[in-house]
């Protein structure tokens, strides 16, 4: 309540005789409110206590506008104390009049100007170890101590009774009322996820009790108990409505990364990446791909140098990226150097990994007998040209072919180092990271990678101007295979390696020869270098203006060597090799401005900037053919031709302005609204501007008296909604540009050139209208919090590969469809403190996800390209085929339902939506329990899902076909009459070699490939006590392990990666930390 | 300082936030050229139509190559192909299912050839740039391939839709339309473009890009086809008075597939040579090692295959086959008219066009027309080079195309699904109208026969992404 000066004036001349009168007036010791601050102002502080209490306050508005930024805890006290708490240091008194409470500045008197005695003490964590570099600040006073090696500080106040603050990163602020001379003892606890933890939006920061969005975050606690090279492989099931699966086992494999599903038909649907504010790539630079696939430029971002990770999901999150915001939005912050002693912190880890699960297949005399049966089912005598394996390879030799090409033991070790301090004004970290892993492949593969990370941030000493810089490097080199050797888990087990003379074994008919195959080599190396600074100015108190500017280039340089030995000579004489070679480099400059006042009751932030942004991406792909040598093979000019395979270089411009205005009413309403507008080059020039935006709102109901008094098991409760849309761009360069394009060879001495694309000048932006709901609440003092969102978002405008029939010259263009996709579903989030007691302590984090996926509209879907592969109602990634109805018992014969009823089976007549790859369900649980210096963690990932089985596939031969298969193939139809569901055995051709083809596309092969992983498990003990005279701050012991076990029905290597694909290994680590 | 600060931010937000317009502006990419580029000089507009030779000769399986190899001689009776890979035993099988991946691109190539015509015929037309030379020839060139294209679509599939011209929205949905009406365009395209190319080889001798003789040879072959005999034989006459064209002596029998050879009227020249090789038809089906030869290519060996058919003494056996005998005592036969599996010196060229062809086709037309001893006597051209005695007279029309028949088989085997295309379009001996002489033959040494797979099927996807399309009868 605000009450003009002149009244104040009067009120307080006149408070003297009022008081005197003694009326009923509660006095403000008896009244107890429960006021909690964080970098709040005064005001609203003062706004809770009339809100919880008959008290109204009047004070001169110029007195109190100043003072924001004051934290206190949450707790309940005596009005009296609130106050006293709120306005230490301020200079500002008060006195109670009645029901009113004025506040006012005394007279300074000379008897304040005294000096005090300082004030000492210790600062411990919660094992009892001291801390050193814990900042000690006097509320209200421009004083500041460091806690030293010991942990120990000294502090002088100018007045006698001072409120001292301890701040460290990682635990709690905690504040103590001392009295000069005192000596105070205190220990810190560790910041587990509370509310007013810091969360990284778009463009700014807000906390989980004040976001009106959808932001999930990870921080590098939970990023470095794992140890695994890519940051996403750190995320899997860690956060509500995000989907990552990985591709393989390889190091450097590529991630599926879907953020509330899959939005666009057939544009990309990654989310956005941003690296401390540059956008970062996903699209791969592979210009062909390795053992492990296309790998992801994510993993070339250091996970030790990664100090949090926010992923944005909702419109009221997201719409600040505007036409880049569709997918998601994912913001990697990386460590950062702050105040305090210059500290060294040294981790080393080491350890093996391993295939946990291998396909048991047949052995060999199991193997010959199935061959022979299929031969004689099919009424075909095995001849050398059909069956060597019976009749030239030995009968007897059993190889086991997943322990010779996947069995090994990999080794892996990572070493960090980094160095951290300086002061409040200037302050740096340097730190560097080495991985070195092995494969479990035969032969001396391996990948190692290098990264180097520094900081530097100053302020002025006036607090007006800073400048934050950041270097980062990692180079990495993959030394693997260029295709994955699991595929030749089936290979014959008496499939002769070697030939008497000691040279590879080929057969005449063809085929490859596994070990043999490992002579090939892919060596991939990555550089990614990386540069950004923040200048900031505050122009007047609350109005700051900044500049950022980045700078990201990553190139990657590949080779793929094989050798004549490689090939078998019945079908190639001679060796190859390919050279790719490419690079992206993007620098962005975004200025910015913000602006926070003061409106009535209410904070209001306003917040409007632009961004520049420029990409470059280049590569080329190279093939040289006719070496003198295998041995130079990895010299191009060596080679006798050379030919250029591709070639592309394309540039990608983006600009855009953008705002945001938050409005917090009284901490109990909030309301963000969001505008961007982009433009980008993807676009024709006639469509190359979009304009997006939300509103998001929250209500803090915990906040309302109401609440308060009636439900006081509640600590916290929120409820927030928002609605916007958002768009995607991930549709490729130049669609719209009318080109031709050199042919790969020239012809009768002249280039030659081709219609690059039949270009559509006029489609624009595909767009998402994201809706949210979401309930927040806080129990027992939050020591219980449970989040539980609902979101719905519709995809439309489809930018799709309109499919052309080829008979226009076509086979697609890129155009805008009103068709229209529904991602919605629900989300959970429960982290709870089981136990805290002493020095025991158990926390538990628990998600849970909930997502649908359909197509809800698609104009003329039928007579389009897609009438086979995207059905309405049903999920974008339905995968087809046929529909089995079991063996026919007379014949062994797979049998399937004739859809249309013509007698024969037949693609597509006869498909049927077998399912999706998309999880009906997944998630994560958390548990971490400490007692005193040893602490145990472990973290599960669950995901319901169904996916094809190991013989589904086009590469699934036949069973009787010249390769190994599962033990399944034991129950195969073998007598008349005989009821199984695996068919007979054929080895060439006829009706069950033909019914087979279609049985391995089948809903036989289709099924549960559900799983419950234990994902990560972590045991450390902290040491530091023992080496405390060795200035060791802290020194711990460690083991971890990664992917332990698996539960699942899946009948393949492996659910997530599914296929014959190298599945995620299993990792074991001990380590060793070191702080002084 | 401070203040200098605070300036050169605003002057930094200021100057970013005005201009965006123009910065979201991005040059042309640097790979490619605008279409508004193309037509304009003499160097793009011809660099646009040989990019399509280039482009039907580049990778293995293009329709160029791939009718040579599998489709033709697979589901005729020339390949017994004794491998397991399923597409290729759908040929043998002649049980080619819609989504065979070969039999797409025998369909999507050629389509893609005829709208890249399609855009040289306008972009030349529209062009006020381009010299008439290059005009003329450019234009000849592009309705010579448009014609050459449709001659394949419509002899693979029967009726196709007849695109000509660029408008892709209009034509993606367009349906089927009657072959005769595709032979009525293939006339009048060759027509029109026997009389713009030149007579000539350009200097340097190259034969890899059409002329007056390819637009004739392929002419006559249409009249042939469609059964205008006195057509088909006048036309195969001026390719015969052609100063450019001989048949090589029996002596050189084995030169006749070397580039530029004077049996060629049109090649295909080499490109994508890195794997050593000179053509696909030489790289897949010759034996890497002749002197341990083994390929999956094989050439019909039962009673009636066409190892049997070759009379002794034929030089074409000895010369344009190889053989080698398996360790169970079977002789294997290879097709080995191409020399070259691989080899850096680049030698051969795919053969497109021959002129021996033009005798048969003269031979079949004057028999038809019941000029006997004149067709016997062109068929006697191309034995005695093959050094094979004289026929006897055929005592009639009927007599006389048996003569025909086997003399096309022999001369033409592996080479562009001649035979094929022969037994297609023969009606059968039985008088069954509704037969075809591939009805009579193929189940001879084919179980798997049946008369509807004359026609390929439509692809899969062209079906799917055209509404319009009816799939041809047997393979629903």
């Amino acid at each position: 309540m605000k009450i003009n000066a002149i009244i104040l004036i009067t009120m307080l001349t006149a408070a003297g005789s009022i008081m005197a009168s003694g009326t009923k007036a509660q006095t403000m010791t008896d009244v107890n409110v429960s006021v909690g601050l964080n970098q709040g102002t005064l005001l609203s502080a003062l706004s809770k206590i009339e809100s919880q209490s008959d008290f109204r306050f009047a004070y001169k508005k110029e007195l109190i506008s100043s003072l924001k930024e004051i934290t206190i805890s949450q707790q309940t006290r005596s009005v009296k104390l609130t106050l006293d708490e709120l306005l230490a240091g301020t200079g500002i008194s008060y006195k109670q009049l009645n029901n009113s409470i004025i506040l006012f500045k005394p007279e300074p008197t000379s008897v304040n100007a005294t000096a005090q005695e300082p004030i000492t003490g210790t600062v411990k964590d919660e094992a009892g170890l001291p801390i050193p570099g814990v900042s000690v600040k006097i509320k209200g006073q421009p004083v500041v101590a460091i806690t030293d090696q010991n942990g120990r500080f000294s502090i002088s106040s100018a007045t006698r009774i001072s409120y001292l603050q301890f701040i460290y990163i990682g635990y709690a602020t905690q504040e103590y009322k001392a009295e000069a001379g005192q000596s105070v003892q205190i220990s810190l606890k560790p910041d587990v996820g509370t509310l007013d933890a810091v969360v990284v939006i778009g463009y700014g920061t807000t906390t989980k009790r004040n976001n009106t969005g959808a932001v999930a975050s990870v921080t590098s606690k939970d990023i470095a108990s794992q140890p695994v090279s890519d940051p996403l492989a750190a995320l899997q099931g860690r956060v509500a409505g995000l989907d990552i699966s990985g591709s393989n086992g390889y190091s450097g494999s590529a991630y599926t990364v879907r953020l509330r599903g899959i939005n666009s038909i057939t544009g990309g649907n990654d989310p956005l990446y941003i690296v401390d504010g540059v956008p970062f790539g996903s699209a791969t630079l592979n210009q062909f791909s390795g053992a492990n696939g296309s790998s992801s430029p994510l993993n070339s971002i250091n996970p030790a140098d990664i100090d949090r990770i926010d992923v944005l999901k909702d419109a009221d999150a997201t719409a600040i990226y505007g036409s880049r915001g569709a997918n998601g939005v994912i913001l990697i912050t990386t460590k950062k150097g702050k105040a305090g002693k210059t500290s060294v912190d040294a981790n080393v880890y080491s350890g093996i990994s391993f295939v946990n699960h291998k396909v048991d297949v047949l052995n060999t005399a199991q193997y010959l007998a199935l061959r022979k049966e299929a031969f004689a089912n099919d009424k075909i005598t095995p001849t050398v040209d059909n069956a060597l394996d019976l009749l030239s390879w030995d009968q007897t030799a059993n190889t086991d072919w997943q322990e010779k090409l996947i069995g090994n033991t990999a080794k892996m070790t990572e070493a960090q180092l980094s160095l951290s301090g300086g002061s409040d004004l200037t302050n740096f970290l340097v730190s560097g990271t080495y991985r070195k892993e092995t494969t479990v492949l035969p032969g001396d593969q391996g990948y190692q990678r290098g990264a180097f990370n520094f900081n530097l941030n100053h302020k002025s000493a006036d607090n007006k101007f800073s400048l934050s810089t950041s270097v980062k490097y990692v180079g990495d080199q993959n030394n693997s295979m260029p295709t994955d050797v699991t595929q030749y888990y089936n290979t014959s087990p008496n499939y002769p390696i070697y030939n008497a003379d000691g040279t590879f074994y080929w057969p005449t008919t063809g085929g490859q020869n596994p070990i043999a195959y490992l002579e090939r080599q892919y060596l991939s190396t990555t550089q990614n270098l990386s540069g950004n600074t923040v200048a900031k100015y505050v122009i007047l108190p609350g109005f700051n203006a900044q500049v950022s500017a980045g700078y990201n280039r990553i190139s990657m340089k590949q080779t793929n060597t094989q050798p004549q030995s490689s090939f078998n000579p019945t079908l190639y004489t001679g060796s190859l090799a390919y050279y790719g070679n490419s690079s992206v480099n993007t620098w962005l400059v975004e200025p910015m401005l913000d602006y926070t006042k003061k409106i009535s009751r209410g904070t209001l932030q306003v917040l409007a900037g632009g961004t520049l942004q420029s990409s470059t991406t280049e590569g080329s792909n190279v093939l040289g053919a006719g070496f003198a040598s295998d041995e130079q093979l990895d010299n191009p000019k060596a080679a006798v031709t050379l030919t250029s395979q591709s070639y592309n270089y394309v540039k990608y411009k983006y600009s855009s302005v953008y705002a945001r205005a938050t409005y917090n009413w009284d901490e109990r309403y909030i309301l963000n609204g969001t505008f961007r507008r982009d433009g980008s080059s993807r676009f024709g020039p006639d469509n190359r501007f979009g304009n997006f935006g939300a509103i998001g709102a929250a209500w803090l109901f915990s906040n309302e008296s109401f609440i308060k008094d009636k439900l006081s098991f509640l600590s916290f409760g929120k409820l927030r909604g928002s609605y916007g849309t958002v768009g995607n761009d991930q549709i490729g360069n130049y669609q719209y540009y009318d080109s031709w394009s050199a042919t790969d060879f020239a012809y009768a001495g002249s280039g030659g050139l081709y219609p690059s694309r039949f270009a559509n000048k006029n489609y624009g932006w595909e767009v998402n209208h994201k809706l949210e709901a979401a309930v927040e609440l806080g129990f027992l003092k939050d020591r219980i919090l449970l989040t539980a969102d609902y979101y719905r978002n519709k995809s439309s405008n489809q930018l799709i590969q309109y499919v052309l029939s080829s008979q226009s010259g076509y086979t697609s263009y890129i155009a805008n469809l009103p068709a229209e996709v529904e991602n919605k579903g629900w989300e959970f989030e429960l982290s709870t403190v089981n136990i805290n007691k002493g020095n025991f302590k158990w926390n538990s984090a628990f998600n849970l996800t909930f997502a649908k996926n359909r197509l809800l509209k698609y104009p003329g879907l039928a007579a389009s390209s897609y009438a086979n592969t995207l059905f309405i109602g049903q999920p974008l990634n339905v995968v087809t085929g046929y529909l089995s109805t079991g063996i026919n018992p007379a014949t062994g014969i797979p049998t399937f339902v004739d859809k249309n009823g013509n007698g024969t089976i037949t693609n597509p007549a006869d498909m049927f939506v077998l399912g999706t790859t998309t999880p009906k369900f997944y998630g994560g649980f958390q548990n971490t329990l400490s007692y005193k210096n040893l602490s145990l963690s472990f973290f599960f990932q669950f995901v319901k899902q169904d996916g094809p089985l190991l013989n589904y596939g086009t590469l699934s031969g036949t069973i009787g076909s010249r390769a190994n298969k599962d033990l399944s193939a034991l129950d195969r139809w073998t007598t008349a009459g005989q009821v199984t569901d695996v068919p007979i055995a054929t080895a060439t051709t006829g009706a069950a070699y033909a019914a087979y083809n279609q049985w391995r596309l089948s809903s036989a092969n289709w099924g549960d490939a559900s799983y419950i992983r234990l994902k990560n498990a972590t045991l450390r003990y902290n040491l530091g006590s023992v080496f405390k005279n060795l200035k060791i701050s802290n020194f711990s012991i460690y083991l971890q392990g990664q992917n332990l076990f698996t539960i699942t029905n899946y009948n393949g290597f492996d659910p997530e990666t599914k296929g014959l694909v190298l599945p995620p290994l299993s990792i074991y680590t001990a380590g060793l930390q070191v702080s002084f | 300082m401070m203040k200098a600060l605070q300036y050169i931010l605003i002057a930094i937000l200021i100057a970013s936030a005005t201009s965006c317009e123009k910065f979201v502006a991005v040059d042309p990419p640097i790979t490619e050229l605008a279409e508004s580029a193309v037509f304009v000089s003499d160097k793009t507009a011809t660099a646009a139509m040989v990019g399509i030779y280039s482009d039907m000769n580049a990778y293995n399986y293009t329709f160029a190559n791939e009718i040579t190899m599998f489709m033709g001689p697979f589901s005729a009776d020339e390949f017994n192909y004794e491998a397991t890979a399923a597409l290729l035993l759908e040929f043998k099988n002649n049980a080619v299912q819609p989504s065979n991946t070969y039999n797409g691109l025998a369909w999507s190539g050629p389509y893609n050839y005829i709208y890249r015509c399609n855009a040289v015929i306008e972009g030349v037309n529209a062009s006020t740039t381009l010299s008439t030379a290059v005009k003329t020839q450019l234009l000849g060139e592009a309705k010579f391939l448009r014609a050459f294209c449709y001659f394949y679509l419509v002899n693979l599939y029967g009726d196709v839709p007849l695109i000509l011209d660029t408008d892709v929205l209009k034509n993606t949905n367009l349906p089927r339309t009657a072959s005769a009406q595709v032979y009525t365009s293939i006339i009048a395209d060759l027509t029109e473009a026997k009389s713009l190319l030149a007579t000539a080889y350009p200097t340097g001798g190259e034969r890899t890009r059409p002329t007056k003789g390819a637009a004739s040879l392929l002419l006559s072959r249409a009249y042939l086809y469609t059964g205008n005999y006195a057509s088909a034989e006048s036309e195969a006459d001026a390719v015969i008075a052609n100063a450019n064209y001989k048949l090589l002596a029996s002596a050189d029998i084995n030169k006749v597939f070397l580039k530029n050879s004077t049996e060629t009227v049109w090649q295909l020249q080499s490109v994508n040579v890195s794997a050593n090789k000179n053509t696909w038809e030489g790289y897949n089906m010759t034996p890497s090692n002749t002197a341990a030869p083994v390929t999956n290519f094989r050439l019909t060996r039962d009673t009636y295959g066409l190892v049997n058919a070759f009379e002794t003494g034929d030089l074409r056996k000895s010369n344009w086959t190889g053989s080698w005998v398996t360790a169970a005592k079977v002789t294997l036969t290879y097709p080995y008219k191409y020399k070259v599996q691989s080899n850096a010196a680049v030698t051969e060229y795919s053969m497109v066009l021959r002129f021996a062809e033009a005798y048969l086709i003269r031979a079949e037309a004057r028999i038809q027309q019941n000029k006997l001893a004149l067709g016997k006597a062109d068929l006697d051209v191309i034995r005695s080079r093959a050094g094979l005695p004289a026929l006897a007279l055929p005592a009639s029309i009927a007599a006389g195309m048996l003569q025909v028949e086997k003399e096309r088989r022999i001369e033409l085997f592996a080479e562009w699904g001649h035979r094929w295309f022969d037994l297609k379009r023969w009606k059968s001996l039985t008088g069954d109208a509704t037969k075809s002489r591939a009805d009579d033959i193929l189940p001879l040494s084919k179980t798997t026969w049946k008369s509807s797979a004359a026609l390929m099927p439509i692809p899969a996807e062209a079906i799917t992404s055209n509404p319009n399309l009816v799939q041809n009868p047997g393979y629903n």
